[in-house]
């Protein structure tokens, strides 16, 4: 089943120069895929994640989510599609400095619509945080504050993982834990969309892309 | 998402702390002023609308001033003889006038208000001045062996006994505010306060060959409609009467015009308390939107609407301005009782009317301006922080 399909997809900045992250962007992401995007570093990559997520809009070409046109959708109904759909796991840490671990999960299920305190209870003892759920973010490493937001992008059952770059800050065993659980959700029904500048991680995906030029093309 | 308010406020104490501090000190001066400044201008009414007496008959030669004898309790041995009374017959344009005599409490008894306080010895007969504000069993005139007390004296001594100058009488009454000098002013009927002055000890070495019943203080003038009142007063200095005489409405008029200049200057020194509060807030907001900036972003990523994000950053600051307004009123109010004490040694003025009703109109004032201060001051990084890209606040936030 298709989740969302980018079609021609075209992005501009302008810092001083025109720099086009994404020229000609075509990628259609189904139920259950496993995708890893490549490339170095700077490449738009990140850029991709962002549109795909509905937090920049392109400047040309369509990019459907779940049927829809999200050039047409107002801020609500994006945002709704973002808590309901749509689960991040951004490159820098960022969480919600003045709730705990535990209340950081809690507040984004429930902005989903949804209350699983069990889920969240799971989700902390998947990744290894069962003892640093009363702990807020600035109180824990930079590993724990990854796993933590990995937890985050899973706590309302996304239809749609973004991970950028989801090993980061992680040691050997969590990166390699990371990556099992991504697979993981991949076989319950989630689409999974990992940018990765490392080749070793990618080789754990069921589609590995590399994005250079503005354009994306198979490995 | 009160939750979250919530939270925002409670773990970031320092800063919650400063933005209370700053909005209860700017409430505690608005409720202050604005307590301060219903209390005169109630006062002032109240004095205009219940003194009774349109001009006052003074002894020629006494010192006494318009404010001290009408605004205050001050307890004023002044006398002349009685026959001006009769004198004061001849003068034309009075409806009606009534004498009133004056002396002091000075010994401390079990029930006495522990202070010098004035004594008016009145004519139930002639009297127009205290009847509008007397209950049906005073309204036809008292004993010489019962009292009426003004309004400031505690409630509690109705019914009482009450020992002046060493003579007991019973407190049959209470006078309703006046705003004036008569709310803490004790009346007696006047022969009975004549005999006391030649019965106390201390009050009789002013009386040394003389009799009191022979003397009054003032007389209490009633104008007829139409009469003007400066024409009354060059009337009675021509006329060649022992007395002159003061008019209440200019002695109200002079009072309220100093009030109104120090009234300004409190209002100026408040608005510029308030300016300086308004940008501190603002400050303070613009801080706080800047450097939750990536936080902001985070939360428009995981699905909260541009309005919920406005919804809480008001929500925050309005919070903090509640809290920091009710405190402020309360302190504002705890502090009224001495700055009303203040004000009324300064301008010798009887502020009775502060009420139970005044101080919750300007605590519930005080409350709505800092909710309104909160809001004003977050508008604008509210707004600016709901429309802000969600991509550019995540990546962005840190640099900025």
């Amino acid at each position: 089943m298709e989740i969302c399909k980018l079609e021609h997809i075209h992005k501009d900045y302008r810092m001083g120069e025109t720099v086009t992250p994404l020229k000609d962007i075509c990628l259609s992401v189904n139920s259950g895929d496993f995708i890893a995007v490549e490339g170095p570093s700077g490449i738009g990559k990140s850029t991709l994640l962002y549109v795909m997520g509905t937090l920049l809009q392109s400047d040309d070409g369509s990019y459907r989510f779940a049927g829809k046109d999200i050039a047409k959708l107002n801020d609500s109904e994006k945002s709704a599609l973002r808590a309901q759909k749509i689960g991040f796991l951004f490159q820098d840490s960022t969480m919600i400095q003045a709730l705990t671990l535990r209340e950081n999960l809690l507040f984004t299920q429930g902005i989903s619509g949804k209350k699983d305190p069990k889920q969240v209870e799971e989700l902390l003892y998947l990744f290894g945080l069962e003892d640093r759920a009363d702990f807020f973010p600035h109180q824990l490493s930079g590993g724990q504050r990854r796993r933590a937001m990995a937890a985050r992008a899973l706590i309302h059952n996304p239809e749609l993982i973004l991970a950028d770059e989801p090993t980061n800050d992680l040691d050997e065993h969590w990166s390699t834990e990371m990556i099992r659980i991504l697979k993981e959700q991949t076989q319950k029904g989630t689409a999974v969309v990992m940018v990765t500048h490392n080749s070793t991680w990618s080789q754990h995906a069921t589609r590995r892309m590399r994005l250079e030029d503005g354009v994306l093309s198979d490995i | 998402m009160f939750m979250l308010i919530w939270k925002n406020i409670s773990r970031r104490r320092t800063q919650s702390l400063l933005t209370v501090t700053i909005t209860l000190l700017t409430v505690m001066v608005f409720v202050m002023v604005m307590g301060v400044f219903q209390t005169v201008n109630q006062g002032l009414a109240l004095s205009r609308e219940r003194l009774g007496a349109d001009a006052v008959l003074i002894p020629k030669y006494s010192n006494i001033s318009g404010g001290d004898l009408l605004f205050t309790a001050m307890p004023e041995n002044i006398y002349m003889p009685a026959h001006v009374l009769e004198d004061a017959r001849q003068l034309e344009g009075v409806a009606a006038m009534t004498p009133q005599f004056y002396a002091q409490t000075l010994a401390l008894s079990c029930c006495d208000p522990g202070v010098e306080a004035r004594i008016i010895g009145y004519d139930s007969a002639s009297d127009f001045i205290l009847k509008p504000y007397l209950g049906d069993n005073c309204k036809d005139g008292i004993t010489p062996e019962q009292l009426i007390m003004g309004h400031g004296f505690s409630k509690d001594l109705l019914g009482c006994n009450y020992m002046i100058l060493g003579r007991i009488f019973k407190v049959i009454g209470m006078l309703e505010p006046t705003g004036t000098g008569m709310d803490n002013t004790i009346f007696l009927d006047m022969p009975a306060l004549q005999d006391l002055c030649l019965e106390s000890e201390t009050l009789r070495e002013n009386w040394v060959n003389k009799d009191p019943h022979e003397y009054i203080s003032v007389i209490m003038v009633k104008l007829q409609d139409g009469v003007d009142p400066k024409a009354f007063v060059k009337q009675v200095t021509n006329s060649g009467i022992d007395a002159a005489c003061i008019l209440t409405g200019d002695t109200i008029s002079s009072l309220q015009s100093q009030l109104e200049v120090t009234m300004k200057v409190m209002f100026a020194l408040w608005a510029a308390s308030l300016l300086i509060a308004v940008l501190s807030l603002v400050g303070r907001f613009n801080a706080l939107a800047k450097e939750r900036k990536k936080e902001i972003g985070l939360l428009r990523a995981i699905g909260l609407r541009k309005g919920q994000v406005f919804g809480l950053i008001i929500g925050e600051t309005c919070t903090m301005a509640l809290i920091g307004g009710i405190l402020g009123s309360i302190f504002a109010l705890l502090c009224m009782d001495p700055v009303v004490e203040m004000l009324r040694d300064s301008f010798k003025l009887s502020p009775s009317v502060w009420s139970g009703r005044l101080a919750v109109l300007c605590g519930l004032a005080g409350v709505a301006l800092a909710v309104c201060l909160g809001f004003c001051a977050a508008l604008a990084p509210a707004m600016r922080s709901a429309s802000m890209d969600p991509q550019a606040a995540i990546t962005q936030g840190e640099v900025n």
